[in-house]
This record gives C-alpha cells, sequence and structure tokens, in this order.
C-alpha cells in the first residue's frame, strides 16, 4: 500500500496538472475542429494537397495511351476552324489502320462541319469509336452527341472544378432525367479492359461504385478528405494524377495524316483525340497548372486502367472519425510537449521536429494513396505547442521576477539588521574610544557582544533563505522541530527561564 | 575518570588538521606515552571509537558526515548524543566556534559520568589544551551560554549538604545516597563548574567549594 499511494497520488497530481494545462488545448482542438466543419479549412488542405502532389517522385509515360492532340499548327495547315470532318474522318481512318483498341473523339461534332461530313459519318461506323456530348446543362445549351454515333458509344466530357477553379476529381457516371449516362474515359476504359476479360460491375456495398475485377473505385462523398460539402453528384472519385511532366506520348493531327507516328504507338492502345490549341479553349487548371481537357481526360482513363491492371494506388480517405482522431492526437502531442519538456527552447524543437514528422507522414502517405488531414492537424500541433511555448515563458519570466524581488527583500532584511544592531554597538565602542574612557575590560565585552550581534544576523538570515522546519520563538529563538522532544523541551524551558524577567508572574 | 597512571588512549574528530595538530603535540609532551588516532568525519570517528574504547574523545562540533559533505555543527552535536549514550564514562573534549548548538544537550551533560569540557576555537592553543587535559582528567566546563545562573539537580544539592553539613567522606555519601563513590566525585565536578571552581586556582578544591556554595546560598 504504501509504495502504491505515491504512485497514486503521483497519478493524480499529474491529472491535475493536465486539466489546468489540457482545457486551453483541448478548446483549441475544439475550435479548430469547429473551423474545419465550418470549411474554413478547406482552402489550406486543397493548397496542402496540390503541393504534395506536385512533389511526388515522377512516374514513367503510361503506354496504354495515345493522345492526339489537334494543335495551333494543325488548324493553320488545315486553314479553317472547327477542323472539318473530312480531317477527322481521314485521322479516324489513319489510325484505324494501326488498330487501336478504342477512339475517343473529345470534340463537340453535334452538328456537321463541312467539307466531308458523309465520310465522317462513315468513320463512326466501326464499333470501336467513341464521341462526346455534355451530361448537365449548367443552364445553358447543352452539347449533344453525334447524331451519327449510337448512344453506347457517346460519353460525356463534363469535367468538375472546385471552387478555386482547380480540377481535382472525375465524374463517372451521372443521372439525367430518366437515363444514367457515363463519362468518356469509362466507356473508353471499359472497352480496353474488356478486351483483357475484365466487366464493369457494381460494388457490392454500393451500388453506384464502379467495380472492375478486384478493384472498386470509391466513390467521392461532399466530405473526403479536406473537402467540406462539396458538390458530389452522380458517381466522381478523386483523380489520382500520373505525376510526370509528360505523362503521355502526344502526336499532332498533321503527325498522323503524314504517317510520321508509329505505329506502335497506336496498336493496341486508347487514342484520345481532342484539342491542344490555346484559342479553341478547351484548358482546365490541374494541379500541376493548366492543362488541355483532353489531357485531363487521358489522366481518368491512365489512373482507372493503371489501378485495375497495375495495382497502381488510387487516392483514399479516411473515415471522418479516424480524421478527428488523428487531429485530436496531434493536438493532445503538442500540449504533452508542453508539460514534458521543461524548457522553451527545447519545446519549440520538439515542435519542428514534430511539425516535420506530420508533414512527412503525410506526404508518404499521399504518395502511398492515403489523403490525411494536414491544414488542421498542423495547426493544432502548432497552436497547443506554440501557445503553451509562450505561456512557459511567461511562467518563466515570472518565477524570474518572483525570485528577484526575495533576494531583494533578503537583502533589504540584512542591511536592516546590521544597521539597527550592531553598527549601533560598534558606534557606542567607537565614541568610548574616542572619549578616551574604554577600559580594556569593557571593551572585551563589548567586542563579544558585537560577534554575537553579527552571529544572530547570520542565523535569521539563514533562517529565511532556507525554508525548515523550524520553529521560531520571540526573543530570536529557533527550535529545530526535527530534533527530539526531549531536547526540544530543554530549549523551550531555557527560553523561558532566560526571559523570566519578561513573565511579571514567575519572578522570584 | 580514567587514572592517568597508564598511558591515555585518545580519539580526536576534526576535519580541519590544523588545531588538531597543536593540540595532539601539547598533549604528547605531557603524555609521552599516549596512543593518538585521528579521524575526518562523524562516521570514521563513530568507528574509530566504537573499536578503539579511548579515555578521551577530542570533538570539534563542525564536522562532516561523511567524506565529502558538508560540515555542520549538527553532525557534531549527534555525534556527541551518540558517544554519551553509548559510553558514559566516556571524557569528552569538545571544539566549536559557537556552543549555542550544544544547548539541546545540557540535560545530558549534566548526567553525563565522564569528564566534559568545550572550548573556544578562538582561544589561544595553550587555554585549550587545558581544557582537553581537564575532561581527560574527567572534570567540567561549560561556556557561560550553556549556563543559567545557578543550576543544580536536587542530587548534587543533597550531596553538598551531606558533605558540608553533615560532614561526611565521599564513601559515606556514597552509601547514603545509593551511588557509587565514583559518582559522588563526579557530583562534585559539576558543582565546581556551575560555581566556576577550576583546578587551576591552586586552592584547595574541596574548601572552596564548601565557601562558594554558602555564599551561593546552597547550604547553610
Amino acid at each position: 500500500m504504501k509504495r502504491i499511494k505515491p504512485r497514486w497520488r503521483g497519478l493524480k497530481r499529474e491529472f491535475k496538472v493536465w486539466q489546468v494545462g489540457a482545457i486551453p488545448g483541448l478548446i483549441v482542438i475544439a475550435l479548430v475542429l469547429l473551423l474545419r466543419a465550418a470549411g474554413m479549412l478547406q482552402p489550406l488542405e486543397l493548397w496542402a494537397f496540390d503541393t504534395f502532389m506536385q512533389l511526388r517522385p515522377p512516374e514513367s509515360i503510361d503506354e496504354q495511351i495515345l493522345i492526339v492532340g489537334i494543335d495551333e499548327k494543325d488548324i493553320q495547315s488545315v486553314g479553317t476552324y472547327p477542323v472539318p470532318d473530312a480531317q477527322l474522318a481521314d485521322l479516324i481512318e489513319q489510325l484505324q489502320a494501326s488498330q487501336p483498341i478504342a477512339i475517343g473523339l473529345d470534340i463537340v461534332r453535334d452538328l456537321p462541319v463541312e467539307p466531308g461530313h458523309a465520310r465522317l459519318i462513315e468513320a463512326f461506323r466501326t464499333a470501336n469509336v467513341f464521341g462526346i456530348e455534355q451530361a448537365r446543362s449548367n443552364g445553358i445549351v447543352r452539347t449533344k452527341p453525334p447524331p451519327a454515333l449510337p448512344p453506347e458509344r457517346v460519353g460525356f466530357a463534363d469535367l468538375i472544378v472546385d471552387d478555386d477553379g482547380t480540377l481535382r476529381r472525375a465524374l463517372l457516371g451521372t443521372p439525367t432525367g430518366t437515363e444514367y449516362k457515363l463519362s468518356l474515359p469509362l466507356l473508353l476504359m471499359e472497352r480496353y479492359l474488356s478486351d483483357r476479360g475484365f466487366v464493369m460491375e457494381s460494388s457490392d456495398r454500393d451500388e453506384q461504385t464502379v467495380r472492375f475485377g478486384s478493384t472498386e473505385f470509391t466513390r467521392f462523398r461532399n466530405h473526403s478528405g479536406g473537402y467540406v460539402n462539396a458538390n458530389d453528384y452522380g458517381n466522381q472519385i478523386l483523380i489520382n494524377y500520373r505525376s510526370s511532366k509528360s505523362p503521355f506520348h502526344v502526336v499532332s493531327l498533321t503527325d498522323v495524316l503524314q504517317e510520321r507516328v508509329d505505329s506502335a504507338l497506336i496498336h493496341d492502345r486508347i487514342i484520345l483525340i481532342g484539342m491542344t490549341a490555346a484559342s479553341a479553349g478547351d484548358i482546365v487548371q490541374s494541379p500541376y497548372g493548366e492543362t488541355y481537357g483532353v489531357k485531363i481526360h487521358a489522366q481518368i482513363v491512365s489512373q482507372m486502367l493503371s489501378s485495375v491492371l497495375q495495382g497502381r494506388p488510387l487516392l483514399n480517405v479516411w473515415s471522418d472519425r479516424w480524421e478527428y482522431f488523428w487531429i485530436l492526437g496531434w493536438g493532445v502531442l503538442g500540449i504533452s510537449l508542453a508539460r514534458f519538456f521543461v524548457s522553451p527552447l527545447t519545446i519549440l524543437a520538439g515542435l519542428i521536429a514534430s511539425s516535420v514528422l506530420l508533414i512527412g507522414v503525410s506526404y508518404a502517405a499521399l504518395v502511398a494513396g492515403w489523403w490525411l488531414p494536414v491544414a488542421p492537424v498542423l495547426l493544432v500541433l502548432v497552436l497547443n505547442g506554440a501557445g503553451l511555448t509562450a505561456s512557459l515563458f511567461y511562467r518563466y519570466q515570472q518565477d524570474l521576477q518572483a525570485r528577484l524581488r526575495d533576494r531583494q527583500l533578503v537583502i533589504e532584511q540584512i542591511y536592516t539588521a546590521v544597521h539597527n544592531i550592531p553598527v549601533q554597538t560598534l558606534k557606542g565602542i567607537l565614541s568610548s574610544v574616542r572619549q578616551g574612557n574604554a577600559s580594556p575590560n569593557h571593551f572585551h565585552e563589548d567586542l563579544e557582544r558585537l560577534e554575537q550581534e553579527l552571529r544572530a544576523i547570520e542565523e535569521s538570515v539563514r533562517q529565511e533563505i532556507l525554508a525548515q522546519d523550524n520553529l521560531h520563538l520571540c526573543g530570536g529563538v529557533k527550535l529545530n522541530l526535527q530534533h527530539p522532544l526531549h531536547q526540544l523541551l530543554h530549549e523551550v524551558y531555557r527560553a523561558t527561564v532566560m526571559r523570566s524577567r519578561d513573565f511579571h508572574a514567575c519572578k522570584t | 575518570m580514567q587514572s592517568t597512571s597508564s598511558p591515555p588512549k585518545i580519539v580526536a574528530i576534526d576535519d580541519h588538521a590544523m588545531i588538531l595538530t597543536g593540540i595532539v603535540d601539547l598533549l604528547k609532551q605531557k603524555y609521552p606515552e599516549a596512543e593518538v588516532w585521528v579521524a575526518q568525519t562523524k562516521q570514521a570517528g563513530q568507528e574509530l571509537i566504537a573499536s578503539q574504547h579511548p579515555d578521551l574523545a577530542i570533538v570539534d562540533l563542525a564536522i562532516p558526515n561523511q567524506t565529502g559533505s558538508k560540515a555542520t555543527a549538527e553532525n557534531g552535536v549527534t555525534l556527541l548524543e551518540g558517544l554519551m549514550q553509548q559510553s558514559p564514562l566516556l571524557n569528552i573534549a569538545v571544539l566549536s566556534a559557537n556552543a549555542n548548538p550544544l544547548v539541546r544537550l545540557k540535560p545530558q551533560i549534566d548526567n553525563h559520568e565522564g569528564g566534559f569540557t568545550v572550548s573556544d576555537k578562538g582561544w589561544a592553543i595553550e587555554e585549550i589544551v587545558k581544557r582537553v587535559n581537564m575532561a581527560l582528567e574527567g572534570g567540567r566546563f561549560l561556556p557561560k551560554e550553556m549556563k543559567l545562573g545557578l543550576e543544580l539537580k536536587s542530587e548534587w544539592l543533597e550531596m553538598l549538604r551531606l558533605a558540608f553539613e553533615e560532614g561526611l567522606t565521599d564513601k559515606a555519601i556514597a552509601q547514603r545516597m545509593s551511588v557509587a563513590e565514583k559518582t559522588v566525585q563526579n557530583y562534585f565536578t559539576k558543582v565546581q563548574d556551575v560555581l566556576e571552581i577550576y583546578r587551576e586556582d591552586g586552592h584547595n578544591l574541596r574548601s572552596q567549594t564548601a565557601r562558594k556554595a554558602r555564599e551561593a546560598g546552597l547550604i547553610d
């Protein structure tokens, strides 16, 4: 029992310290969680996400996809815009010669662009050619699909852009009135995968979640990752961009028409045809900067194919509960830094180390496909660590001031004591010496008295400095309460007898 | 109370060799055969005294408890307390700069049957040796700070009455009081210290004691 008691008391004391120190820390955590819930931290989270995305190690070129970009030079050599159907028909024919798996035409062709419309209709007959439409109208006119294409070979090209203008999600499917439409990238990859024996299925857990084999494309929800109240209509997934300056082979219309493209780049691949001319205006903002729409579609196809066929990670997020645990945990770490390190400098070092660790862990997790909260975590860690550090600095300052005040008091006390008693005695000795009436006997007595007075001052000062278990009686008697009782009683007896002249009733 | 016929055994406990060397040298002049051991700490001193059973212990009040620790008067006081408890006949000579810490041992010193003298370190070395020698001979000398006027135990008064009013010998007093004869002699040294009668005065101690006790009104 005796051994447990102090430990229990220590625990209790520790708990008390935490009660005092932790409450402001927990309030800070609660405030940050509130800020996060209110969406105030979303821009920070998305900025951290983009930064980490850009910093990821580069990946190889995706050899499953070829982009045919119609650029400014192509438009100039064709001499008219939009590019007429005849050129597109030529392009498709030329590509088909090398036997691609699928061709996606990411160019609006709801209306004929003569000359050559009839030839394009002919080219559309081949079963591996896909076109685009617009699934959602945004209130303006909805772009329609090329009339010559059957509906099963028309995917939508709608892109979802965040409030800050950056595209981080892909829309795979969306209900439009009575129908449920699929996106061009999904159709293209489904074609590619069906050649390899995969069938598009629904997840067992969620009907809307797309699954190929064992790979599920977890749907984006309005609170996924750092998002708060995002628009999660339809079936969306986060885009795990292929990290590379040139993730795909890109050739131009002219390259293909003039047969300057190696057929190996076309054979057995998904071909995406789109505008890569700034003037065409098909430009969106990605975490890597401005990109042509056709390249975004390529990214979506690429990430889905790579995850099914090569096991490349998709972007996952934690459930809200785990995210809150994560934030809370780091917040508590921030508080404990201030609790367990004493000097503010150590706390600061600990704070920097744990911040670096947090950022490192978050980055490594993102590379591995997990998007963890960063901004709120860093905020609780730094606010708690730094806040408590600051208060520690304050406490230290207060301590120092109190100690200085004490010292000043002791010095004043010594000064007063020296001045009041021994100096007076000394003056008396001096004056009697000056007057020449100092007999050696008196002189000797005075000096002895002086010695005793000085010694008494030394004792009293020591009492002030050392807080001992002493009992001070008036008349300058000090009792050390650790001495045996009979000795203490004797001292009290002596003190009483010595002061008997002060007690009138005791006069003998 | 040990006789001085056989060479005395002396243990000295002091962490400063200076004063000690002077005292020991002078003692050796007087007792060339004396055996002297020196300890520098309380613990070493206790061990030496327990193993050598000396006739005299010279104790500096301010000594460290063990090697390396700080010298305090508290260590000396507790050492003396233990010595008086374990060896009631041991002669003790205390050196100190300040006798105040000893005050709380006063009742024990009054009961101690060996010699007990206290010397101020500020005294001349001859003066100190005189007190040390006095302790070795079973005498008693306490400084003024430790005395409260005429502070006497009832046994001492009874002894004075038997000796000077009834004129009994030490042996008769011892029989009447049912104590040893040596105890009676010990009572005398204590009373003499209270009355400030010391051997160096060159007078007959007993008649001096009778005169001063009468002057102080202790006997008729």
